[in-house]
């Protein structure tokens, strides 16, 4: 039997914990950000002492590294200047012909960049703490991507910070669809996908489609959240399930979701 | 100076769970991130209040929920019944041996991340009233969250815990040993001299 303090300890909890989960999702919500601010002092002091050590290495470069480093960096842009000239003709005649069709205009995307300062303690989800939040004019459902691909989307938002649950969480479902193919599948979490960050299953694909290794997944912009066309990954295999009613994938995620540094938040 | 132990396991709890959050070196090497938390639990159980160890538990319960995705709240409970647990038979236990240290933090490790998987399978989708996301707009948020559905690779992740859980238990006991040998009054050292065995001499 346990002791009367034991007893009256562990009644007490209960109750607290009970009385926690059953808060409307909206106040739990807010809890949780709010006790997250709990942490901020200390994901500050990480960004100071990052920084500090980012800009003393730097100082120890040589600066021969630097120049040889300028020099790529210009050839690089040189590069990106004559590609955007290029896709900036594409998009007047996108325009063009979308007004000719009574298309409604492209919105050109909004971008906010971020920085990672955590990951989840957790070892049962998959999702990274960012360094914008709603001074930043982030709300949730956000698409969140690097320049490789699809990244997650924001979850929960502070002032400070933002919570981006990973493409691949059980919580973040995606609507995707293989490029050059009709049918259109959800990327959900999967217990076969546990033990690495790279490969997702992209499920209830149409049997019929004609899904090959090495094909391209992007967003099928149907699911309500990412806005369609942003990289997922490329299929890894395919094969059939549920007795041959449709199709499920291995997808390998373009954006490497384990070594995340920085990312990019697409503004409403 | 009796609240420097509480003070300091409480602080060294919220820096925990930090760390666990920030440094990722660990996690992206073995799969698998070591939950240091419940080795601090042990360690409160052990050798401080009841009151204490109940307030490193939420404390690191609560915390732990902040910074996942996880429902708020749901991972104090398998901590506080670890404490408990723990506090009421610390009499029995051998709390001063490295061997029953690593053993109780790996079994507390375990037991407490199976406790919280069950919770989660079976008590949180009965507290959540909130609907499934609908079928033709997957991506919509507002529904309920989803448990992750176990596999073989929870297995891996459930032996990480308990094998890391072991030494970090023992470096805890060591960590806040030297503590509190540094802020606390130590007991006066035992003398052999004793009053009613003194021989007296010369006139009484």
């Amino acid at each position: 039997m346990l002791r009367k303090p034991h007893l009256i300890l562990l009644i007490v909890v209960a109750l607290g914990v009970l009385v926690l989960l059953a808060l409307p999702e909206g106040t739990r919500a807010r809890l949780k950000v709010a006790f997250t601010g709990l942490f901020l002092p200390l994901f500050g002091l990480a960004a100071s002492a990052q920084s500090a050590a980012e800009r003393g290495a730097s100082a120890l470069t040589p600066r021969s590294v630097l120049l040889s480093r300028i020099q790529q960096l210009e050839e690089d842009n040189e590069q990106l200047r004559l590609t955007a000239t290029e896709a900036l003709a594409a998009a007047r005649e996108n325009d063009r012909l979308r007004q000719m069709l009574a298309y409604a205009p492209r919105v050109p995307w909004r971008l906010q960049a971020a920085r990672v300062i955590g990951r989840d303690p957790a070892n049962w989800w998959r999702s990274v703490h960012i360094d914008v939040g709603q001074r930043h004019g982030v709300v949730p459902d956000l698409a969140v991507l690097t320049p490789e691909g699809l990244v997650g989307r924001v979850a929960e938002v502070g002032a400070l910070t933002s919570r981006v649950v990973l493409v691949g969480d059980p919580n973040c479902p995606v609507s995707a669809s293989p490029v050059d193919s009709a049918t259109v599948g959800i990327i959900r979490g999967s217990s076969s996908s546990e033990m690495g960050e790279s490969l997702v299953e992209l499920s209830f694909l149409s049997r019929y489609s004609r899904v090959k290794p090495g094909q391209r997944v992007l967003t099928s912009g149907q699911g309500g959240v990412y806005p369609p066309g942003i990289l997922v990954g490329e299929i890894v295999d395919a094969r059939a399930v549920g007795d041959g009613i449709y199709l499920e994938a291995r997808v390998r995620l373009a954006a490497n979701l384990a070594g995340l540094d920085r990312v990019w938040v697409k503004l409403p | 100076m009796n609240w420097v132990r509480p003070v300091s396991l409480l602080l060294v709890t919220v820096l925990t769970v930090f760390l666990q959050s920030s440094l990722t070196g660990v996690r992206q090497w073995l799969v698998a991130q070591p939950d240091l938390v419940p080795a601090l639990v042990v360690y409160a159980a052990l050798h401080t209040s009841l009151a204490t160890t109940a307030a490193t538990a939420v404390l690191g319960g609560l915390g732990s929920d902040a910074l996942s995705s996880g429902p708020f709240g749901l991972s104090v409970v398998p901590l506080v019944l670890l404490g408990v647990l723990l506090h009421r038979r610390r009499d029995l236990l051998l709390r001063d041996s490295p061997w029953a240290q690593a053993l109780m933090g790996a079994a507390g490790a375990l037991a407490v991340s199976v406790v919280w998987l069950v919770l989660l399978h079976v008590i949180w989708p009965v507290m959540d009233g909130l609907p499934a996301a609908p079928p033709h707009l997957p991506e919509v948020r507002g529904a309920s969250i989803v448990a992750p559905p176990l596999g073989v690779a929870h297995l891996w992740k459930l032996l990480v815990v308990t094998i890391a859980a072991a030494p970090i238990t023992v470096l805890v006991f060591q960590v806040f040993g030297w503590l509190d040998a540094l802020l606390n009054y130590q007991p006066a050292p035992e003398t052999r001299y004793r009053h009613d065995r003194e021989i007296k001499r010369g006139r009484f």
